[in-house]
This record gives structure tokens, sequence and C-alpha cells, in this order.
């Protein structure tokens, strides 16, 4: 049998912190991990794939320092093993190679982390359909890139993932996306801890910006997915896009709808767990510092609850339409109210709000286009809503002369058609001014 | 027919032979055997005992459909099995007899 002071499960980012800090402390850490190095999911073979897969980015090279501190006389590490029980004491079985060994210590650190939400619909099982955060898995560890892939689902990491494949010269062929836009924001802080950096990094790096630029069609508020196997052993995909029926083949779907705490251990070590609204999964019940409930037993990181707690702070000017949306349209957020526009998008480009709302136009012209709004970039603009933002803008003329009216609204018609204003809007704007309408207008 | 590998081929040298159904598959030192098969071909790993198609799904440990026998031994994760020279990996179709327990 094994005695330490801290017995730790999971060596991913939560993992390798804790060891990390309780050895500095003095304390003997022994940590055990499933996989064949540590790492975990999110940092996946950091120690051996950072400097060959640069296009793996910064956010994941940053791993590396989190692996290099793991390197202390007061921690042993044990991996490609399997822990298969967990008992009040605390003691942990485990077993790797066919013999089972059992370890004890005070303390129990659970740090299993997460793990993909599955996304069941016809033909989810099949080869050739995989979670995008599978293919990631094999991008850092066996440097396998997909081909071709369509990726599909929701959430910041289908954008990560289709800007690295991008980088490493293996562009996806579309984006599918579930969400309607204001989920977007939301979705934004529901990403592992391990990449709370991507709140910025998916700002920073104005993902959308550079999947827009390598040319990537998306098709936005999908629904209605089915995979069937194609006669060349690819994926025939198809899916209803705004109303549409879609059709895509390819070797590979990646599909992906967020990520979920691994639950497996902190339920076998008898941890009681609840259901978490926000972020639709169930968690086990910790207090502030992690604590489970059984003595000697602590959660932390991912298994803990995913970093979708946090709210999203959203800057709008005070008073201003935009307020009557923002409080709408946004339950989850903080509403950060200003006196002026222009301390909005001061505090924007200070960090202190994750968001904020505005004309487009005004966005576009006093910000984004500025040297401050550089690493941001607009999330999109199909906002409508007649309580906050009445019926929209128009063209007046005299009372009664319908002829002009009808002659403005076909010629306005006739230039949507022909392309001629999509051709004016992309010389001046990136993104399309016209919006859309209220309904049954 | 196999269909041809969904991943694009990888520059870095494939040095380690295993075998998957008798024939031969190149693999990379520090290969999951899942990441192997998935580099030689878009095949199926395995089926399930109603006869479905399966491959290796999430790459984590969690989901089990990357079952194959390695060097005898029925079931075994493909995830979480590093690749080693001369490796004899066999494709599973439908149920496996369960092994383990007093007698084993």
């Amino acid at each position: 049998m094994t005695e330490a002071d801290l017995i730790i499960i999971g060596a991913g980012p939560a993992g390798m912190s804790a060891a990390a800090t309780a050895a500095r402390g003095g304390a003997r850490v022994l940590i055990l991990d499933e996989q064949p190095r540590p790492g975990g999911q999110i940092y996946r073979d950091v120690g051996v794939a950072a400097k060959h897969r640069p296009w793996l980015g910064p956010d994941y090279a940053a791993g590396a320092a989190l692996l290099e501190a793991l390197d202390h006389d007061g921690i042993r590490i044990e991996t490609g093993v399997t822990v298969w029980r967990v008992e009040v004491g605390p003691r942990v079985v485990w077993s790797r190679d066919g013999v089972s060994r059992i370890a004890q210590a005070p303390q129990l650190l659970i740090a299993t982390g997460a793990q993909e939400r599955p996304v069941p619909f016809p033909g989810w099982t099949l080869p050739g359909v995989m979670p995008a955060g599978a293919a990631q898995v094999l991008m850092k560890s066996a440097g396998l890139l997909p081909r071709g892939a369509v990726l599909a689902g929701s959430g910041p990491l289908l954008y990560l993932v289709a800007v690295q494949l991008i980088d490493a010269g293996a562009p996806p062929r579309a984006l599918v996306e579930t969400q309607r836009r204001t989920d977007l924001l939301r979705a934004a802080r529901h990403l592992p801890r391990g990449l709370r950096d991507a709140a910025t990094l998916w700002k920073g790096l104005g993902l959308l910006r550079r999947i827009a630029a390598a040319g990537i069609p998306r098709h936005p508020a999908a629904s209605g997915f089915r995979a069937e196997t194609a006669s060349d052993g690819g994926i025939v995909f198809s899916f209803t896009s705004r109303g549409r029926a879609q059709r895509i083949e390819t070797p590979l779907l990646l599909t992906h709808q967020g990520v979920v705490p691994s639950t497996h251990m902190s339920r076998s070590a008898g941890v009681e767990h609840v259901w978490d609204h926000v972020q639709k999964a169930v968690r086990p019940a910790v207090d502030g510092w992690g604590a489970a409930g059984v003595p000697g037993i602590h959660v932390a990181g991912d298994g803990a609850g995913i970093a979708g707690a946090e709210a999203a702070r959203v800057g709008v000017q005070r008073g201003a339409k935009h307020q009557c949306y923002a409080e709408k349209t946004f339950p989850d957020a903080e509403i950060v109210l200003y006196g002026t526009q222009e301390e909005v998008f001061r505090d924007l480009a200070l960090g202190r709000i994750d968001a904020q709302l505005s004309d487009s136009l005004i966005a576009q012209e006093s910000f984004l286009s500025t040297e401050e709004g550089a690493d941001y970039t607009f999330l999109d603009g199909d906002h409508i809503d007649v309580e906050c933002y009445g019926e929209g803008v128009g063209i007046a003329v005299r009372k009664g002369d319908e002829e002009l009216a009808r002659a403005f609204s076909d010629a306005i018609a006739a230039i949507r058609e022909n392309g001629t204003y999509a051709a004016i809007n992309d010389a001046y704007f990136p993104f399309d001014i016209y919006g859309g309408r209220p309904e049954g207008m | 027919m196999t269909p041809a590998s969904r991943f694009l081929t990888r520059p870095e040298p494939q040095t380690l032979r295993l075998t998957l159904d008798g024939m031969p598959v190149a693999a990379r030192p520090g290969d999951t055997v899942a990441a192997a098969l998935l580099a030689q071909s878009g095949d199926a790993f395995r089926e399930t005992a109603s006869g479905a198609p399966r491959t290796a799904y999430c790459m984590m440990g969690v989901c089990f459909d990357c079952l194959v026998e390695i060097d005898g031994r029925p079931n075994t994760q493909a995830c979480m099995t590093v690749v080693r020279d001369g490796m004899t990996v066999r494709r599973q179709a439908g149920l496996r007899p369960l092994e383990g327990g007093r007698d084993d």
C-alpha cells in the first residue's frame, strides 16, 4: 500500500496545479491518471506536441509550464492506470497491467475534468461521426488532421477547432451551427476551465473573423441533423438551416454541444450530486472550497462544474433602447450600465466587460475599425425587437403618395435581389447592414 | 471496399508495425492503437451485438466504442492502449465472452 498526504485523481490542469501547490507546501502527493501521459484533455500531450504542432495555438503551449511544475521531489505520478474504487478513509484502489494496488492518504482530490456532452441524432454512431473534442485529441496526441471535415453543433470550441484546422492547412468544409445568434454570448462562458482564457482567446484571436477570411461556409440556426453512410464510406450529412434543407458530403462529421463534468469518480466516492440548471448537467455538490461533504474528499476543476457559472458582463448605454433589449435578451448576463457609449468601448478594451451591445454601425465606426478594437469581432446583427427597437427605419414620403413609396420599395427589393446592395454593402461594411424585419412585417 | 482514412497522412515517420486482422499497419511511437487504426483507414473497428458498425468515438476512454482484441485480449480500449511493435489487433464482431473472476 502506498501512503501519501494527498492523492489526486486526474493529471489535467486542475490536478497538475493542485499537485504543484501542495508539493510546494511540503505535502507528499500521488497523482493517478488514466492517460499514458499527463496533461488531461485540454493539454493532452503538451509535453511532446507543443513544439511540433504550433497550429494548436499559444493557449495550448501554455500548458507546458504546468507540466514542468510536476517535476518535484514531493510528487509521484502514475499514468496509464485505472482507478476503480474509492473508499472512505480515503483509500483508492487502482490497477495497471492487470495488477491492483491500494493507496491511502488523509486527503483525496478528485480532478477528473469534463467530457463532451454526447450529441445523439440519427446516424451519430456511424464510423465517420465523432465529437470535435475527440478529433482535437487526435490532433494533439497523434498529429492526425481531419480531412475535409464538417463541424456541427454550437459553442466556441467549434470555432477554435476550425481555426486550428485552417492554420494546419486542413480547413473544414463547413460550419453548421445550431445556436441562434443571441446564444453565442452565453456559450462563451460554457467552456472548460482550462480554456477559460478562451473567452479572451475567442475575442483575442478573432476566431470568427479568421473563419470568414478562410472562406469557410457557415450554416446558422441548423436543426434536424441526420448522418448516413455514402457509397465511398464517407458521411452524407443532412440538416435544415434557416428553413432550407441542406446536404453535405464529408469524410468526417465532427459534432459538439459543449462539455459536462465527468462524474464517474465523484459518484463512486459517494458524493452527493445536483442538477445544474445553468450548465444543464449533473455535477457534484461542493462548497466554495471544493469540499464534497464526504470527509477528506474534495473536487476541483471542471469535474466540480464547468466555468459557465460565472455570468458574462455585457455593457450598454444607460436608458437607451439597448438597455431594454440587453435586459430582455441576456437574462443570465450581468448588464453593466454606462453614461456614454465611449465609456462602454473603453471598458471593453480594458477587459472590464466581456461584450457590449450598441448600433452595429457605431460599433464598427467607433471601435472595431480602430486600433483598440482590432482584437474584437462583431458577433452578428439580427437583433430585432419591436418593444425595444421599434419597427425599424424607413424613408418618408408625402402622405398618400403610395406610388412613390412603392417605387422605393421595389427599387430596394430589386437591388437586394440582383446583388447591387450586397456589392455596395461589402465595399464599406464587414457585415450586413440591412438587418432583418420584425415578425409579420 | 475499405474507405480511405478520414485523416490526412502524417509527415512523422511511422516506425512501428502492428497487424490488424493479419494485415500490416504502420504506427508512430506514442500513438494509441485507435490513432494508428484511424490513420490507416476509415473502416469500422467492430460490430455491435446487433451488427451495427462502430469506430473510436470519444478518444478519451469514456464511451467504449473502440473495443478491439489486442494480443488475444478481447474488449480492450484501443484509444487507451499505446502501440507496441509487433502488436496483434483483431476486430470484434458481436459479443465477446466475459473473462476474469476467480478462475482467471
